[in-house]
């Protein structure tokens, strides 16, 4: 009797969970934006036309493991609720030709192309398609890259930054700086819009290796001065070496109660007061609209800062600085560090 | 030849390293943003970190769980400084802390999203622990030493915070496949989706192995043969440490509210080396468990107020069919073996509540109050014998010709229940720059024996940018089983209602440096003091058994050293040593079971794009024994284990193929005091084990 008992506990969980599991695909089919990703690709491999009659969308995007997968997911998932056609994504794993997916493109009828990353970019490159071409998820490239396409990098806009900084640290009156001229020139020139903007000094200093860029940051710290001057750190390999700049940038920072602040979330972990870091939905949504764009008009090219973003911030370093954040007043999205 | 093997050996280089060399690219990119890919797990949204007191602690999120190739928690955990996993009493893990044990392990506790895993019946987790899959695990943070200020019960030694993977995760299907030595056979299948505002997931797990089936030479039953001259015992014999998994979870998101339900369930569990020490290879336990949480959260209630509201459902159904001794035993009393099948059914009902404050400058503080009731509402047991007392002698088991169900006559234990009320207050204060105290303090009111009130004391210097020192004090408890409070018509272990709680005060002091980017340090030292330890000891007349009773102490002092090393990009060093000095102040004997000294160390190389291999070494030192025990000390042990791990020969997917104690060494953990399983309980020799996992 009691093992019947059992036997019909195990039969009525099994049923339950399989009607747990059969409605779970059933959500992901069903969801009218998101959704689907795993919907999308089985469209994307499905010889049949689109149904709608507007322009139908290919995302172009590299298939790459977790937890990295998630950020273009969520990219894709943002592009979808802004596209007005269909969007079929398009995974770019190491055997895919670019035979391959002009096919699909072709198949699909798309009518504009979205190319995530270093891999999608290449891939959108050697297609030649001649449809309009919209970039993003890309940390540096080239002239040609950002001459030829519309091209949203991952680095965060300087306006944007600085707004956050006299939020942050209002008594700041001064953003010191440097950078490696290959990576950054084209984001100085925004930062000195930005920072005018903000009532900011901004001095930067070029550098053209790391040695020189560690001199440089020495200087600064000289003559850097509580209250008054911040430390930006920028993306760039070259002017901000992990090993060697980062640290002693913290730890100089540190001693001298001077914020650094900057463009990688990377660095507030390690003990930066703030980054902004890109918020992938809504930087998809932003794709997504500038996809529509370039098929009614004439795409506009070039490289364009990190609009959509999201702020994270070190608690410990702002305490040190005698900062009290209101991380609700601020909309702060991460806190470090963490537990 | 070589030159055939040298083409050979290029092209294989080249079609496993192409397939990663451009993901790897990718990454790299990423990584100069989001930095690690914890750091990525964070930001996306699959890994959020909850407010708690300062402590000392590790954190694992899903990242590193799958780039150990780990399938059970106790993979994960044995990486815990501090942290010694024993498998004592068949596939149930003791975590023992800091040369904290126990047999039933009531001193740690573990919380699944936030709801304890604690069985009212003797404080533990009851069979449902045999085996913790972390197909559906998000993070585990273990926390060494006390937590009862923020978590109340059982919160001594330890406490382990499971979270599950969230809903809100990308929309999507992940499969994994296991398979390995023992006929250990599992498969899942995660599937999250959404709907407008509504995030869904559910998971489904189904496994089984036949478990470790070491020899054990001698036990109990060999010894009752000598001196009945019969031959009854199975020994020498393998243990049964089969099981069969079934692990079933929804998980439903909405703007503030989250409901999550699991199911769990633990079938054909073996008998391990037996509950008596008496191999068993028929007994069979059986466990399910039907859990469900409500949570509305509102982190940003206003500018100033935070809060959260959870509602808690439990209920466990435990069920065994033993044979305590075997046919024969006893000089041939009883021809069947002597069998017990207890069984019983347990409900645990809970609503708590916090508000976070912030308004108040240079302060941070929680307020929190819950209610919970515990019911063991039924139990039941069938048995073919009965204890009958002759004086002199004491308490002999007599056959009852034939098995009957004492349910109502002379159960193990009858039905009751217990209300619990608490309610903590913790205020994080800045007292200067760079020195924060952390002040809380927790009032527990059981209805059964009263009032318990445990402080927690942390103070907080970050030292240098790079530096951060904690001093922390702090208060613990944990309650009387209701083993402990109500058992009867069991002499060795009887209930005692005259009880109160075990308790624990330990202080602590910590430091970590990270020295550069690629080098960090932790050191902590500590020291603690048990009181009124729950333990069944004999009765003033040693004949008529045990009785439950606050009687014993412990005092500890210890320190644990942890660091990591990236001496090249490819390349991740981990290792720990941790030292513990505890002893019993009334027979100034060490703490029995647990090792003195225990050293682990990781490396994991990335050889290739998208191929890592991880090797790792486990050593700890011999291991005295209990009071009462005249073996000598059980000789440490050292394990190496090896992962092998691919993520780019599917891609979206990874390929662990790992071999747990590579040598094939002889370990073994401590029988249980005083000895009659003498050889003590080998450990698994060398295994293997693969698992494939795909996401789409």
């Amino acid at each position: 009797m009691r093992r019947a008992d059992l036997k019909r506990g195990w039969q009525a969980s099994l049923r339950w969970l399989l009607m747990v599991v059969l409605s779970q695909p059933a959500l992901a089919l069903a969801a009218p934006a998101g959704g689907a990703l795993l919907a999308q690709n089985d469209d994307a491999t499905r010889p049949s036309r689109p149904a709608s009659s507007e322009a139908g969308t290919t995302v172009l995007y590299p298939d790459i493991g977790e937890p990295y997968r998630s950020i273009f997911s969520q990219i894709v998932e943002g592009i979808q609720q802004r596209s007005r056609g269909r969007v079929f994504a398009q995974k770019l794993g190491a055997s895919t030709t670019s035979q391959e997916v002009l096919d699909e493109v072709r198949r699909n009828d798309s009518k504009v192309l979205i190319a995530l990353g270093r891999n999608g970019l290449r891939m959108a490159d050697s297609l030649n398609s001649g449809l309009p071409v919209v970039a993003g998820a890309v940390l540096h490239t080239s002239e040609n890259d950002a001459a030829t396409v519309q091209l949203h990098s991952l680095a965060p806009s300087p306006a944007l930054l600085f707004a956050r900084l006299k939020q942050i640290a209002p008594a700041t009156r001064r953003v010191l700086t440097v950078f490696n001229a290959a990576q950054n020139g084209w984001m100085m020139k925004l930062a000195a819009d930005a920072a005018r903007q903000q009532g900011l000094e901004l001095v930067r200093y070029e550098a053209a290796d790391a040695k020189a860029a560690a001199r440089t940051f020495q200087e600064i710290f000289a003559d850097a001065e509580r209250g008054r001057d911040a430390v930006w750190l920028v993306q760039d390999s070259i002017a901000v070496d992990d090993t060697v700049v980062l640290p002693y940038v913290l730890e100089e920072g540190w001693n001298r109660s001077i914020p650094v602040f900057s463009s990688s979330l990377a660095h507030v972990r390690r003990g930066a007061l703030f980054a902004l870091y890109p918020d992938n939905l809504e930087l998809g949504r932003r794709l997504g609209s500038a996809a529509q764009q370039a098929v009614t008009a004439a795409n506009a090219r070039g490289l364009l800062p990190l609009q959509d973003t999201l702020l994270a911030v070190n608690v410990r370093s702002a305490n040190h600085l005698g900062l009290r954040l209101n991380t609700s007043e601020l909309g702060v999205s991460l806190v470090f560090p963490t537990p | 030849m070589r030159k055939h093997w040298k083409s050979w050996r290029l092209s294989w280089l080249i079609l496993i390293g192409s397939g990663a060399q451009a993901a790897g690219l990718e990454e790299e990119d990423l990584s100069q943003i989001y930095g690690d890919k914890t750091t990525v797990s964070v930001a996306t949204g699959s890994a959020q970190p909850v407010a708690r007191a300062p402590s000392v602690a590790s954190v694992f999120t899903a990242a590193d769980i799958e780039a150990m190739g780990a399938r059970d928690i106790d993979d994960v955990l044995a990486q815990v400084p501090g942290l010694q996993i024993l498998h004592t009493f068949g596939t149930i893990p003791v975590y023992a802390f800091r040369g904290i044990y126990s047999q039933y392990n009531q001193q740690v506790l573990v919380l699944i999203n936030g709801v304890p895993m604690t069985s009212a019946v003797v404080g533990d987790r009851g069979n449902l622990w045999s085996s913790v899959p972390v197909d559906n695990i998000a993070r585990i943070e273990v926390v060494r030493g006390p937590g009862s200020a923020l978590y109340g019960a059982e919160a001594m030694a330890g406490v382990i915070s499971i979270f599950t993977k969230d809903p809100d995760l990308q929309p999507g299907t992940t499969v994994r496949a296991d398979a390995g030595s023992f006929d250990t056979y599992s498969g899942s299948l995660r599937q999250t989706g959404r709907i407008g505002g509504l995030s869904a997931a559910g998971f489904l797990r189904i496994g089984r192995s036949t478990g470790n089936d070491a020899t054990i030479d001698a036990d109990a039953q060999t010894g009752l043969d000598a001196t009945f001259g019969t031959r009854a015992s199975h020994a020498p014999g393998p243990m049964t440490n089969t099981r069969r998994e079934l692990d079933a979870a929804i998980d439903l998101k909405y703007s503030q509210f989250q409901f999550r339900s699991a199911y769990k369930k633990r079938g054909d569990l073996g008998a391990g080396s037996g509950v008596t020490d008496a191999l068993d290879p028929t007994g069979r336990n059986e466990s399910e468990q039907l859990t469900a949480d409500l949570t509305w959260a509102a982190p940003k209630l206003t500018d100033t107020f935070g809060a959260t509201v959870q509602l808690q459902y439990a209920d466990r159904h435990e069920y065994s069919d033993l044979v305590l001794f075997p046919a024969g035993a006893f000089g041939g009393t009883f021809p069947q073996g002597m069998i017990g099948r207890p069984e019983k059914w347990e409900r645990r009902n809970a609503v708590t509540g916090s508000l976070l404050y912030t308004g108040l400058k240079d302060h941070r503080t929680r307020v929190g109050a819950g209610y919970v009731d515990q019911d063991i509402y039924r139990t039941r047991e069938e048995k073919n014998y009965t204890y009958v007392f002759v004086p002199g002698t004491g308490y002999v088991p007599v056959p009852l010709g034939s098995i009957q169900d004492v349910s109502d006559s002379a159960p193990f234990l009858r039905p009751h229940a217990r209300q619990i009320q608490y309610a903590y207050l913790q205020d994080e204060w800045q007292l200067i720059r760079d020195l924060t105290l952390t002040a809380g303090v927790r009032h527990d009111d059981y209805s059964d024996f009263g009032g318990t009130t445990n402080p927690r004391l942390a103070l907080v210097w970050d030292a240098a940018y790079n530096v951060t020192t904690k001093l922390l004090y702090g208060r613990a408890f944990r309650p009387p089983s209701f083993a402990e409070l109500y058992n009867i018509n069991n002499p060795v272990a009887l209930g005692n209602p005259d009880l109160k709680p075990e308790t624990i005060e330990t202080v602590e002091a910590a430091i970590s440096w990270q020295i550069d980017p690629r080098t960090h340090v932790g050191f902590n030292i500590f020291q603690y003091d048990m009181e009124d330890i729950l333990r069944f000891v004999p009765n003033s007349d040693p004949s008529t058994g045990n009785t439950a009773r606050n009687a014993g102490r412990l005092r500890g002092k210890g320190f644990e050293l942890e660091g990591t090393w990236d001496p090249a990009p490819q390349l991740h060093l981990a290792g720990n040593y941790s030292y513990q000095d505890a002893v019993d102040p009334d027979t100034d004997r060490p703490a029995a079971n647990v090792p003195q000294h225990r050293f682990y160390a990781r490396a994991d190389w990335q050889f290739l794009p998208g191929w890592w291999l991880s090797p790792q070494l486990t050593h700890i030192t011999e291991r005295p024994r209990d009071t009462g025990d005249a073996r000598a000390p059980l000789d440490g042990y050292t394990l190496a284990d090896l992962v092998l791990r691919n993520t780019s020969l599917i891609p979206g997917g990874a390929i662990n193929f790992v071999i747990r104690n590579l040598g094939d060494a002889d370990a073994r953990d401590p029988s249980p005091s005083p000895g009659r399983i003498p050889g003590d309980i080998p450990l698994p020799g060398r295994s293997y084990f693969v698992s494939v996992t795909y996401g789409f």
